[in-house]
């Protein structure tokens, strides 16, 4: 059977396929790739899953910048303070699952030793921002970062609506910690809290890591 | 009440798909921080949002190219946002949504970042595999279901070129 | 008998044309049995336990609210069974389907939770600041529900183009079905090559489109809007590239047998006339 093949026949049939396929190819190429190609784009740009890496934060003590950022969702500090035995771990990023494990830090504000406004939030729970309305004007809050050692000095509070932003001032001159929680504190109420207690605490001195 | 327009997209769009000499940086950051104005409104980036772009120009690689060309684009796409007096990209007649979006589509094939929209906020996926979610600065118990519908208005457009910054009206008289 | 010229050049215009009639067909038809199919869509959020994930989601999102409120799990009890997210979860996708945006209505959730509240609210001796507030609570926490089982209303601005898309597939079918009927028709007549021709063209360009579309996707990465349901549009995106392949591969074999068949059959005539 195979010697009754007509190869010139098998091989010109097989070179109009070819032939024909390469037709096509062109006319994608030349009128469909253009419109296809930011589709998949589209879906390329959205591909930002993978595996989490881990970066260890590092400082730039001449430009007062960190150098290295964080991963988001890594813990990168430590929170202490004293006056109320307090002592939390600090994470990047503030979503949900952050708020379960301890302090956020907003991405849209600085680090500790940047020179600038630091937002940390946690929930008003029990052995997380619970008892934040205790700290007194000049209790010392300390900042333990895998980068160096940040002290600041309570200034102030305030209960402000949660949806005053004005309350938050992130800047860039002057180095102000700034920690919120649900308001009221568990003062018999439940339910959705509209306000937020805000402690503003000024960096009175800090511990450089050397590498 | 924040909004997210296509002036943030466009500004975005520079910040995160441009290539620039390291020397005109501080240019770019001057561009960028800016204040827009569209049918009589300021806008501008909020003062976390630039923030988070300041961080983003360090943290990613920037290599050379031609910035002006990609900053021309996006002043073609302002002029046509302004044509419009306003910044609600879904009630645009679709003539000018097409031409918005071709302008988009130029750009958006060179971009190369990384970004998704997610219940949790924009997620963006830095040049050293490191992410960063944009989200709101106060944090509610709940759920932050306006801010969810407003992004769900935009999603696609803004999924396409990337990235997504918040911008809040400056009212001039504050 | 011998062809016109006309007849040959005739031949391969619509041959081509086949060929791209028989693409469109083989695409549609991938699209049928994957996306554009209800069933399928039913089997795959069952196939990959999406329902149970759901449900733990929902119920996880909505102790994490609890965190700061005051309330405890107890007022979550009983708030929603695994039946009602899976009845709605299919009714989202039914609605999907149909190219409408679904609303859930969900009072009972409210009704109950309401209950639970106060009957806490009665142990505990905590108050509420007003009920104004409460009635807030209560809101955001069915909308806790409904926002996991509508996607965050994100998928709304996905939801009409994909419904288009059926009906392009749906169109796309028929068209070139009929087209391709008809063609095969004419076609039979004039062709001076195998069939097998045409079969191997639509198989080497279905594997080109794979590799020129999919092959360029980063689908392992890929992630919007939540983790679960990106999940399964990669799941999707990967079913349809082994359709694509699968159907790519036995296109190209039966186009080469065609072929191979349709040089022996010609020879073994000839070879009797000769006789």
């Amino acid at each position: 059977m195979i010697k009754n093949v007509n190869k010139k026949k098998f091989a010109s049939n097989l070179a109009i396929s070819f032939f024909f396929a390469a037709i096509f190819v062109l006319c994608y190429y030349f009128l469909l790739e253009d419109k296809i190609m930011p589709y998949v784009s589209l879906i390329n740009t959205t591909a930002v899953r993978g595996e989490d890496i881990e970066i260890i934060a590092k400082y730039n003590i001449e430009a007062k910048r960190l150098i290295d950022y964080p991963s988001y969702g890594s813990k990168y500090a430590t929170l202490e303070i004293p006056s109320i035995n307090l002592t939390l771990p600090v994470y990047h990023g503030d979503n949900k699952k952050i708020l379960r494990l301890g302090v956020g830090h907003y991405t849209g504000s600085y680090f500790p030793g940047e020179n600038g406004s630091i937002l940390y939030a946690a929930h008003n729970n029990a052995g997380l921002f619970h008892d934040l309305d205790k700290i007194k004007v000049g209790d010392i809050i300390t900042i333990k970062a895998t980068y160096g050692t940040f002290k600041y000095q309570m200034k102030e509070y305030k209960i402000v609506k949660e949806t005053d932003l004005s309350a938050f001032p992130i800047q860039h001159d002057k180095e102000l910690l700034m920690m919120y929680t649900c308001w009221p504190i568990d003062k018999g109420i439940a339910g959705h809290k509209k306000e937020r207690y805000v402690v503003y605490a000024e960096k009175i001195g800090d511990e450089i890591e050397k590498e | 009440m924040k909004k997210l327009s296509l002036i943030a997209l466009f500004v975005g769009l520079l910040v995160l798909g441009t290539n620039v000499k390291a020397m005109t940086e501080a240019e770019l950051k001057g561009k960028l921080f800016q204040t827009f104005e569209i049918g009589g409104k300021d806008y501008t980036l909020s003062d976390d949002q630039k923030v988070i772009v300041e961080r983003y120009l360090e943290k990613n690689e920037i290599s050379e190219a031609d910035a002006d060309t990609i900053w021309a684009k996006v002043q073609k796409a302002l002029n046509v946002i302004k044509g419009q007096g306003n910044t609600n990209f879904t009630k645009y007649p679709q003539s000018v949504k097409n031409e918005l979006k071709a302008i988009v589509e130029e750009i958006s094939s060179e971009t190369k970042v990384k970004a998704t929209l997610t219940k949790e906020g924009l997620e963006v996926k830095n040049s050293d595999g490191t992410k960063v979610i944009i989200d709101t600065p106060v944090k509610r118990t709940g759920y932050e279901t306006s801010k969810t519908a407003i992004i769900a208005g935009l999603s696609i457009l803004i999924v396409a070129v990337g990235t997504c910054l918040v911008i809040k009206q400056v009212k001039t008289s504050e | 008998m011998k062809l016109k010229k006309n007849n040959i050049v005739l031949s391969y215009i619509l041959g081509f044309v086949t060929l791209f009639l028989g693409v469109i067909f083989a695409l549609a038809l991938i699209m049928k049995f994957s996306i554009g199919n209800k069933h399928y869509l039913y089997h795959l959020v069952k196939d990959n336990n999406y329902y149970q994930t759901i449900y733990d989601e929902i119920n996880d999102e909505m102790q994490s609210y609890l965190m700061s409120t005051g309330f405890t799990n107890e007022i979550l009890n009983n708030l929603y069974t695994k039946d009602e997210v899976i009845d709605d979860i299919n009714i989202f996708i039914e609605n999907t389907y149909l190219g409408k945006e679904t609303k859930l209505v969900k009072d009972n959730i409210k009704e109950k939770l309401d209950s639970n509240i106060k009957s806490f609210l009665q142990k505990s001796n905590l108050g509420v600041l007003n009920q104004n507030d409460l009635l807030l609570f209560e809101d955001e926490m069915v909308n806790i529900y409904k926002n996991e089982i509508t996607l965050y209303k994100m998928a709304n601005t996905f939801i009409p183009k994909y419904y288009k898309l059926n009906k392009y597939i749906n169109i796309s079918l028929v068209v070139s079905i009929i087209g391709l009927i008809m063609l095969y028709i004419f076609l039979r007549k004039i062709k001076i090559y195998s069939w097998g021709v045409i079969i191997l063209g639509i198989g080497m360009i279905i594997l080109f489109i794979r590799m020129a579309v999919y092959d360029r996707i980063d689908v392992d990465n890929v992630l919007v809007i939540t983790e679960n349901f990106s999940q399964l549009l990669r799941i999707v995106l990967h079913y349809i590239s082994r359709l694509l392949l699968g159907e790519g591969i036995i296109l190209c074999i039966f186009g080469i047998y065609s072929i191979f068949t349709f040089s022996i059959r010609r020879k073994y005539h000839k070879s009797i006339e000769i006789r």
